[in-house]
């Protein structure tokens, strides 16, 4: 039975059957075809009251159910019928009365109902054929409007959503989501504008975490329907710390395309708490502290973010475990992954690198692909001297071998700031040199060739010199060092302890400072005679020599305390570390005797030793320490 | 023909020339895998109640382990200054990273690997295997306790070879140390094998 309407739709009707009884009326139809191309079967409509069907029909808990696409749908339904006046009125609803649509004969307008609706319940009945490998889950209450004319569909008010969790892999997750929805979409235009807030539940995405009770999100945006697809837009915003705008285009193949994003984080100490912190901590860098702000600008013209724009604004941080910190940093960090890009500058009122401050400075390079360039000739402040950069390019840089290209010197840094600031003897002097070029290689940087540095009126040549885990586990300093003209009376002073003229040679084969401790070395300091040079030693550094084998007071508890100074023919002293242990040797190492201080007149005081091996720890003790009572 | 003469000339040259060969072992793999032994021990180590009455304390772990070296076969013809070197663990650095490892097994690691969430890499880290079971809150926490171990195993690795005062050695002791994880793993923890499987020991 062909009916044809108006605008060309064609229903057919199959086999129609009606039943009234006591009980109820029935009304059975075995088939519904619209347009040869929708089939509905097996359609059922019992009303449990017996009502008549004709011409005017009213019934309330109706049940309908039908049969289409070899699924069977069952649901409630109120209806009112008036065939004679035209008129209709329909309230469908699941069983359950999660979803209930309203519709009449008398507007084009309807509204649709959830209650406590199971998303999960939902798309299993709908039986929808979804490419997600899990289906997400969520329950929905509140109230849709939808307009039959335009193919409009929007929130009547906001929808509230709670226990929302969606998992498409053990990294990307969202857990026990809650909070308010609001939309409006358009069909005819292909538009949805939307507005989300989360109060509530979990995110994981790979690194990172959002627990959105304590960091709450509020999500505004538009979805727009283009030539080839979809342009997203999102405004994502925490009251306290973030305001994120994000664009991207999604083709018919759900591929992303040109995505663009601007975070501004505008207070870096909450954001850290909430989101930063933990992210870090994955890279080593967990119990850092920030404050100030910064923002991120990142861009593409193909399907992933090339260029990257970070800017500084007075922005503070500092982890101590790393020995890293800057203080009211400003400026601009650009870079573009595969062209030239524009160049950066940075400014701070001072900077802490593993440990080395860095005083109030700016520094302007070029940051592009894998390249880094200083531009021009820029200087360091460094304690009451600096750190002169003529030049510094590094190549390469996201490789496990980096060429640097380094010209660059120390201008004289006085040794006792330095000192003061270690917290080790204060030393007199000063210390400046070349630095040479440097290469890393996987976790070392190595230096090319010989940092020359002037100390103690000496000189102190540093050779195969080399950083390991810089920034990460267990640093390492590694080195050769050799020293010759040390002038022994600074040296002495530094130490206080006790008052030796001279000069001082040295050499320590393969030191090895491990977190910041002496770790390895073959070391061996030497006089050597001078013309004009008068070797002498006061009798508290004999006392303190002494001091080093465990001996107190050697001279002074003797009648040889009322001389001030002894002159000496030779001192020597060298220190065989290894397992924390040094083995100790001086001039003439015979079985376990060693001679550290050879006397040369008169009084002739030699200096012997007895102990080979002294705990590491112990030794730099008594040699920091040395400030027995004479 | 062969006389009697030739014959035993040519059966004698083998035996001289067999007698000649000389074995260069460069690297002391009894030893570094006896070191890596005792390290592994000591790391998955669980802390029992009463020391005291712990039988296996009396018997020091360095004897044991010259025990082991002299068991070796190998250990009794190879030449002494090469077998017989002894593999130090002691530097200010090993015994760090050691100290952290054996607190980071303590208190995270090993109920991951009870549970089978981490399991042993063939590359001697360790590798996040199936955090289904965990929270959204833990499964980034246990990123970072596992790049945390990663770090210090790579470093231990390392510093190792450089105590030992031979840094080349670096991929041997990786790889004595990935057999004593694998070894040493309790029944039912994970452990990747050299294609890649993870398997349950």
């Amino acid at each position: 039975m062909p009916i044809k309407s108006e605008n060309s739709a064609v229903w057919q009707f199959g086999e129609l059957s009606i039943n009234s009884e006591a009980g109820g009326v029935q009304l059975l139809l075995d088939s519904l075809t619209w347009q040869e191309d929708v089939l509905i079967k097996s359609i059922n409509y019992q009303c449990p009251q017996s009502l008549t069907l004709y011409p005017k029909h009213q019934c309330h808990g109706a049940k309908l159910s039908f049969d289409y696409g070899n699924t069977v749908y069952t649901s409630k339904l109120d209806s009112k019928f008036d065939f004679g006046q035209s008129f209709w009125q329909l309230n469908v609803s699941s069983i359950d009365e999660q979803l209930t649509v309203s519709l009449s004969s008398e507007s084009r307008k309807g509204e649709i109902k959830l209650k406590h609706l199971k998303l999960a319940t939902l798309i299993d009945s709908l039986k929808l054929d979804s490419r997600m490998p899990e289906l997400p889950v969520g329950n929905f209450d509140g109230d849709l409007l939808f307009d039959l004319d335009d193919l409009g569909l929007k929130t009547a008010d906001n929808i509230t959503f709670s226990e929302f969790s969606y998992e498409y892999s053990d990294d990307v997750i969202v857990a026990a989501l809650a909070g308010k929805l609001n939309f409006e979409l358009d069909m005819e235009q292909q538009l949805l504008n939307y507005h989300l807030q989360l109060n509530a539940g979990e995110m994981l995405f790979n690194e990172l975490y959002v627990d959105f009770s304590g960091y709450p999100i509020s999500i505004t945006g538009q979805i727009k329907s283009q030539t080839t697809g979809y342009l997203i837009e999102a405004e994502l915003t925490n009251k306290q710390s973030l305001k994120l705008s994000a664009k991207a285009s999604l083709n018919n193949s759900l591929q992303w395309s040109q995505p663009s994003m601007r975070a501004l984080i505008f207070d870096s100490h909450h954001f850290n708490q909430h989101i930063l912190g933990s992210v870090l901590g994955i890279y080593g860098f967990g119990e850092s502290d920030m404050s100030g702000q910064f923002e991120v600008i990142a861009t593409s013209n193909s399907d992933f973010f090339d260029q990257w724009l970070i800017m500084f604004n007075d922005y503070y941080f500092l982890n101590e475990p790393r020995k890293i910190a800057a203080e009211a940093l400003n400026g601009r960090v650009d870079w573009h992954q595969s062209q030239a890009n524009d160049d950066s500058n940075l400014s701070w009122q001072g900077l802490l690198l593993a440990g080395l401050p860095v005083n109030t400075a700016n520094i302007q390079f070029n940051f592009s692909q894998d390249q880094f360039e200083l531009i021009g000739a820029q200087s360091f402040p460094v304690f009451n001297g600096a750190i002169q950069l003529d030049q510094l390019k590094l190549d390469e840089l996201f490789s496990e071998s980096i060429e640097m290209s380094l010209n660059a010197n120390i201008l004289p840094i006085s040794l006792k700031l330095i000192t003061e600031k270690m917290g080790w003897p204060i030393m007199a002097g000063s210390i400046s040199g070349d630095i040479p070029g440097m290469v890393k290689q996987g976790q070392v940087i190595k230096f090319l060739g010989a940092l020359d540095l002037e100390v103690f009126e000496g000189n102190m040549l540093i050779d195969n010199l080399s950083l390991e885990r810089l920034f990460g586990v267990a640093p390492v300093i590694a080195a050769d060092v050799k020293f010759n003209g040390f002038d022994l009376s600074l040296l002495t002073e530094t130490f206080g302890f006790g008052l030796i003229t001279g000069k001082l040679s040295g050499v320590v084969d393969g030191l090895r400072i491990t977190n910041w401790k002496t770790d390895r070395l073959d070391a061996e300091v030497f006089t050597v005679k001078t013309k004009g040079i008068k070797q002498t030693i006061s009798q508290r550094a004999i006392d303190n020599i002494s001091s080093l084998g465990g001996i107190q007071g050697a001279i002074s508890k003797t009648f040889l305390r009322f001389f001030d100074d002894f002159r000496y023919k030779k001192i020597k002293l060298s220190c065989k570390l290894h397992n924390s242990v040094c083995e100790i040797g001086g001039i003439k190492n015979q079985n376990n005797q060693f001679t550290i201080v050879e006397g040369g007149g008169i009084p002739n005081i030699n200096i012997v030793g007895f102990v080979r091996t002294i705990n590491w720890d112990e030794f730099i003790s008594r040699l920091l320490n040395a400030n027995y009572d004479g | 023909m062969m006389n009697k003469w030739s014959k035993s000339m040519l059966v004698g040259s083998f035996v001289f020339i067999a007698a000649c060969v000389t074995i260069n072992v460069y690297f002391p793999a009894a030893e570094v895998e006896s070191a890596a032994k005792e390290f592994v021990e000591d790391v998955l180590r669980e802390e029992v109640g009463n020391d005291q009455d712990d039988q296996t304390g009396l018997i020091d772990s360095a004897i044991m382990r010259s025990i082991a070296i002299n068991m070796n076969p190998i250990n009794w013809f190879i030449s002494s200054a090469h077998a017989q070197a002894d593999i130090n663990l002691s530097s200010p650095a090993i015994t760090s990273l050691k100290k952290k490892m054996i607190d980071r097994m303590s208190n995270s690691l090993r109920g991951h690997l009870d549970n089978n969430v981490i399991g042993f890499t063939n590359t001697g880290l360790v590798e996040i295997i199936d955090a289904g079971k965990l929270g959204l809150k833990d499964r980034q926490a246990i990123k970072k306790v596992v790049a945390d171990e990663n770090r210090d195993r790579n470093a231990l690795y390392r510093e190792v070879a450089i105590a030992n005062n031979h840094p080349e050695w670096e991929d041997q002791i990786r790889t004595a140390w990935v057999k004593q994880w694998m070894a040493q793993a309790k029944a039912g923890w994970s452990y990747q094998n050299a294609a890649g499987q993870w398997l349950k020991k």
